[in-house]
């Protein structure tokens, strides 16, 4: 994979933001903003290295499978900082399979060519819109319709909405896409917005509500602002807020697809995949896996891992996330109050640096369990964050 | 060919262009539990759902309890919309007895849930 420089196209801001990327612009603490889309340069990869980093993605799939057994069965979920109350349904959903969508992994990829889990985003991951449309068109507009890049997602999150739909997995006469009003960048109304998109593709009626709107009738289940019942909803919110909240007991009471219950996408046990306490399970399971690092529920590593990226079970975006090398804290993460649940260690990795110090992260989407494409954020710090950029791709 | 064939964006433009017009920024909605003068009163009159005389009223944050809501929508309180217990998700501020939040924001470009 290489890094090169590119000349960005005339007037992209507008390009971008009729496209949906409306949240480009990221305001720093200081008061100025930075560009979060960045088309003044491209990644490149080959094809071999597409189909690698593709089975490196299957095989994780799979180990995730064994991962989330072994929580199970060895009942590891106060650990994960899952309260005892959501147990019952994240059994019972993994077993039964209520649908699911997507998530994305995000996989370091240094200079040795060899893909190395950082985690994954199984419930609310973000990046989509730009990774799935806003580059696809970028590639297009740059190198001409012969253009290749890894990127199905659009196509593949149309088809298994089909898929579902075609099976009869998606009770009620509209989807419900819930956001939450109170992310003022736009990025999550656009996120559900996008797909919302993809579900009128795939011939599917669908409707935005904020989730604060959401409505619960007793005896009836939750309801829209309208009073129409929500059947099958997909939320752009995570299930370790939702539990805790004061619907969460009604969303868990009346999780199903009968009359009177409502179908969540992604549904509860994504809880499992997406917590950070899958990195120390994952290793436990594979430990001579060269795509899984070292990694310890915090308090349970070597005394030997001096140079490590300690993270919160359950933050978004690098936040409260420390970088420690040779037993010195070289960068932190913003700081909001994530860790309260508690910490895993994962064995630092060099991103590489592509040049100018960038450093990438590759955002390998999945859409139900087939790899879909791939997103590029990068850094100019060890740690990826809200101040990273997402850079577009080819493969030359 | 690893890339999708088309991706065809309808609906995005339209809620970019919605967002971006303010749909983003404007000021949430609040519940007002009125009598049949428009008077502001207990939300627990509405609440109870049996009582056809008292109303929803969905309006700016700020009116106080005995004061008179401007002329607007306002829905029967033994509707089933209405009836509902709002505000379980998302919300972590809640005001008390007087009005609550509905997660509306008010003139939302016309999307159910506005931005």
């Amino acid at each position: 994979m290489d890094r090169h420089d590119s000349e960005p196209r005339q007037g992209w801001p507008a390009i971008i933001e009729e496209q949906g990327l409306i949240y480009w612009k990221t305001p720093l603490p200081d008061g100025e903003e930075i560009a979060y889309w960045h088309e003044g340069a491209h990644y490149s990869l080959t094809s071999d290295e597409v189909y690698d980093i593709e089975a490196v993605a299957r095989l994780m799939l799979e180990m995730l499978v064994e991962a989330g057994d072994y929580i199970i069965e060895e009942n590891l979920f106060a650990k994960l900082g899952i309260p005892g109350w959501a147990v019952p349904r994240i059994k019972e959903t993994w077993e039964s399979e209520p649908p699911m969508l997507y998530g994305r992994f995000d996989f370091a990829y240094g200079h040795d060519g060899v893909p190395r889990l950082l985690e994954y985003n199984a419930d609310t991951p973000t990046g989509l819109l730009e990774t799935a449309a806003v580059q696809w068109y970028w590639a297009k507009d740059v190198f001409g319709e012969g253009v290749d890049q890894w990127n199905l997602l659009h196509e593949m999150l149309v088809g298994r909405w089909r898929e579902l739909a075609q099976n009869g997995r998606l009770p009620g006469e509209r989807l419900h896409m819930l956001h939450t009003s109170a992310e003022q960048s736009g990025e999550d109304f656009m996120t559900i917005g996008y797909l919302a998109e993809t579900a009128r593709a795939a011939n599917l009626m669908s409707e935005l509500v904020a989730i604060e709107s959401l409505g619960h009738v007793e005896g009836e289940g939750f309801v829209d602002l309208a009073g129409q019942p929500v059947r099958t909803a997909f939320k752009l919110y995570p299930w370790e807020w939702m539990v805790r909240e004061d619907f969460g007991t009604q969303a868990l009471e009346h999780m199903g697809d009968g009359p009177g219950q409502t179908v969540w996408i992604e549904p509860i046990w994504k809880m499992l995949w997406s917590n950070k306490g899958i990195l120390p399970v994952l290793h436990r399971l594979f430990p001579e896996n060269p795509h899984v690092l070292p990694a310890y529920f915090d308090g349970e590593q070597p005394d030997s891992l001096t140079s490590f990226v300690r993270k919160p079970l359950l933050a978004r975006e690098g936040a409260n996330t420390t970088a420690v090398i040779d037993g010195k804290v070289v960068e932190e993460g913003p700081d909001q109050d994530y860790g309260e649940e508690g910490f895993v260690v994962q064995e630092y990795t060099d991103l590489g640096d592509y040049g100018g110090g960038a450093r990438p992260v590759l955002g390998v989407w999945t859409v139900d369990v087939e790899p879909a494409g791939l997103g590029i954020r990068e850094s100019d710090g060890l740690l990826t964050t809200n101040t990273s950029r997402f850079v577009p791709h080819v493969i030359s | 060919m690893k890339r999708s064939k088309s991706v065809n964006l309808v609906v995005v433009p339209l809620l970019a262009a919605a967002f971006l017009s303010g749909c983003g920024n404007e000021e949430k909605e609040t519940a007002y539990c009125v009598d049949q003068e428009n008077k502001v009163t207990d939300n627990e009159n509405c609440d109870r759902g049996n009582n056809s005389s008292f109303f929803w009223f969905f309006g700016a944050a700020g009116l106080g309890r005995g004061s008179f809501a401007p002329a607007g929508d306002r829905i029967n309180s033994t509707d089933k919309a209405a009836l509902a217990k709002r505000g379980g998700f998302g919300s972590s501020a809640r005001s008390g007895g007087i009005g609550r939040p509905t997660g509306r924001t008010i003139g939302g470009g016309g999307f159910s849930g506005g931005g």
